[in-house]
């Protein structure tokens, strides 16, 4: 009898925000165990923030993702300032909007470029890609300097950004600067085209599942920085209902929490986004929809790459509208007192619904705090997806040709652990 | 009167770091320099992660010094090393938080973005065993950056005479 184990196995190491790995047995060419560990840092955060002033959120939350701090900064911003009679000024609102638009785009030309390319055009990372594919290399980086521009613009730096705070920014950018920044994005809209058509032309893997989609959905707008959670199974809930339906349970073989929709596993980020809210998308989109022959709803998990350059074409025309009304404000936020009580926020990040929710005392301390970021509700449906994947796949396939597709599939998701090189370690145990 | 030099006559000094205890070691060399009175060719920046980020920043500079915390059984935490990017280890991080600094450089390596003199400098460190901002700077690490910043002072000046800012050699071990 054969039996052939496969390991991921990402060790912690410094400035690695994500640890995780993966169990697979195969006996027999039958699945016997398939364990996902993910391991998230933002439970020690909610401690952290516990007797701090409300304040203090926007920058104590900033710091628990290099890659996504303005989500962090607006669901908190959003969840605290509920607790108020007031609301941020509609100036605020139109530029927390355009600063999100700044971490989706670089966000996404991280992960599209750098970490999930290689696989679809065979390298062993983005670097053995580069010489190959220098200039597609060149144009990710072309687009994320130019989100990372946008986020500097409102946060005043790209990583972990201070420029937020209750009620607006500290500062508003001068507008020679935001015309300068506008004139980039513009001069950018034909490469983001270009990304859409080609990863459209990549023969991505045809493999249709049923899952369930929840996305944030604005009346407006397609929704990024503010909106309720709409679900495919016709849900329609606001932040404060968020418990009532999402529950998270531990799991023995991880430290992070995993979440449920009323018991079922389910899809959160750009591919459940598009599948809800892909009628709200600007018409040259919508053109473009039908020039890649992309049907949407999409079961198929791999089309989330072009979700992510469709979303990278949407950023950059919506930022650039935003900036072309730009107008310097008399003030840059508005004072909001918050009255003690329970606050609920969210919004949309890079990788899917971040939900935050808030207890403030008489003092204006926060009591408790509850972070639900976007990798741990994917968890349970990438072990889903690992096990239909892979058996549909065939479990008799060679050990590399399974290795790959189970990275690939976990890279679809854009977990905190996704890796730009192969990272699974591969184990066959003869018995 | 001192001229402001264009970008590619500047020599950028990029401390890189995070807020977590050592790990701050490469911004605390930048804030002591910061203090201290620079050649106008020299800017300084620190740096959070910045991951791939940083082939953007360096552009146009001719003259790169980086200064990063690293971790090595062999230097204990203290250790002041003048590095090429070739010897850092491919520590195979997994994170697209981890796009790091020996990928980063590798990767600008494949597309000839490398400035045309780059230095780099590790400055040995314990890691943090838990992400806890407040950690505070061990007493090994905190003299090490007292001398890596002085030491760069003293380059930079001796530098002012020729043209440009000549490179910084070799820092040595403490």
């Amino acid at each position: 009898m054969t039996s052939r184990r496969i390991r991921i196995d990402v060790p912690a190491l410094t400035r690695v925000e994500g640890e995780g790995s993966l169990r697979l047995e195969v006996r027999q060419d039958q699945l016997i165990e398939l364990g996902l560990s993910i391991f998230e840092p933002p439970r020690y955060f909610e401690k952290f923030l516990e007797g701090r002033e409300a304040e203090e959120v926007v920058d104590i939350v900033a710091r628990i993702c290099g890659i996504c701090p303005v989500a962090y900064q607006i669901s908190a911003l959003n969840a605290l300032e509920s607790m108020s009679r007031q609301m941020a000024s509609p100036w605020v609102r139109s530029m927390r909007r355009a600063f999100y638009c700044g971490e989706w785009l670089q966000s996404h030309a991280l992960h599209i470029h750098l970490l999930a390319l290689p696989d679809f055009l065979g390298f062993e990372n983005a670097i053995a890609m580069a010489e190959r594919h220098p200039n597609m290399v060149k144009r990710g980086l072309k687009l994320q300097g130019l989100g990372n521009a946008l986020v500097r613009l409102f946060g005043g730096r790209s990583v972990h950004p201070v420029g937020a705070r209750l009620g607006g920014f500290h500062h508003a950018p001068a507008p020679d600067e935001v015309t300068a920044l506008a004139d980039r994005l513009k001069a950018a809209q034909q490469d983001a085209g270009d990304l859409t058509r080609f990863c459209a032309s990549l023969p991505l893997p045809d493999d249709p599942q049923t899952f369930i989609c929840v996305a944030l959905h604005h009346p407006d707008r397609y929704a990024i920085e503010s909106g309720e959670i709409r679900t495919s199974t016709g849900l329609n809930l606001s932040a404060n209902q968020f418990e009532q339906h999402f529950h998270e349970t531990h799991k023995p073989d991880s430290t992070a929490l995993w979440s449920d929709l009323d018991g079922q596993p389910y899809l959160t980020g750009p591919l459940a986004r598009l599948n809800i809210n892909h009628p709200q998308l600007p018409d040259f989109l919508l053109t473009r929809l039908g020039e890649i022959g992309l049907e949407l709803p999409s079961c198929n998990m791999f089309h989330s790459l072009i979700a992510r350059a469709l979303e990278i074409e949407l950023v950059l025309h919506e930022a650039i509208q935003l900036l072309n009304d730009y107008t310097y404000p008399k003030s840059p936020y508005t004072a909001l007192p918050l009255e003690p009580g329970i606050g609920y926020g969210m919004s949309e990040a890079p990788r899917g619904l971040l939900w935050h929710r808030y207890e403030l005392d008489e003092k204006g301390l926060i009591r408790a705090a509850r972070i639900v970021p976007p990798t741990s509700q994917n968890q349970a449906r990438i072990e889903a997806d690992l096990h239909h994947s892979l058996t549909t796949m065939g479990l008799d396939n060679g050990e590399d040709v399974l290795k790959l597709r189970a990275e690939q599939v976990i890279r679809n998701y854009d977990p905190c652990i996704s890796c730009s090189t192969h990272f699974l370690t591969l184990k066959k145990v003869e018995t | 009167m001192s001229v402001c030099p264009t970008p590619e006559q500047q020599h950028m000094i990029i401390g890189i770091g995070s807020p977590f205890g050592d790990d701050r070691a490469g911004w605390e060399v930048i804030e002591r320099l910061q203090r201290m009175k620079l050649p106008p060719c020299v800017r300084l920046l620190s740096l959070d992660r910045p991951g791939v980020e940083l082939i953007e920043r360096m552009q146009g500079h001719a003259q790169v010094t980086l200064i990063d915390a690293m971790h090595d059984r062999n230097h204990p935490p203290g250790t002041l090393l003048a590095l090429q990017p070739s010897q850092l280890a491919h520590l195979n991080l997994c994170s697209s938080h981890a796009f790091g600094l020996a990928q980063t450089l590798a990767l600008a390596l494949r597309l000839n973005r490398l400035p045309a003199r780059l230095h780099l400098i590790g400055i040995g460190v314990t890691p943090p065993s838990t992400f806890c901002p407040d950690e505070h700077i061990s007493p090994e690490v905190e003299a090490a950056i007292e001398t890596l910043a002085r030491q760069l002072m003293d380059e930079c000046q001796t530098a002012i005479g020729s043209s440009s800012c000549t490179s910084i050699t070799d820092v040595g071990s403490r």
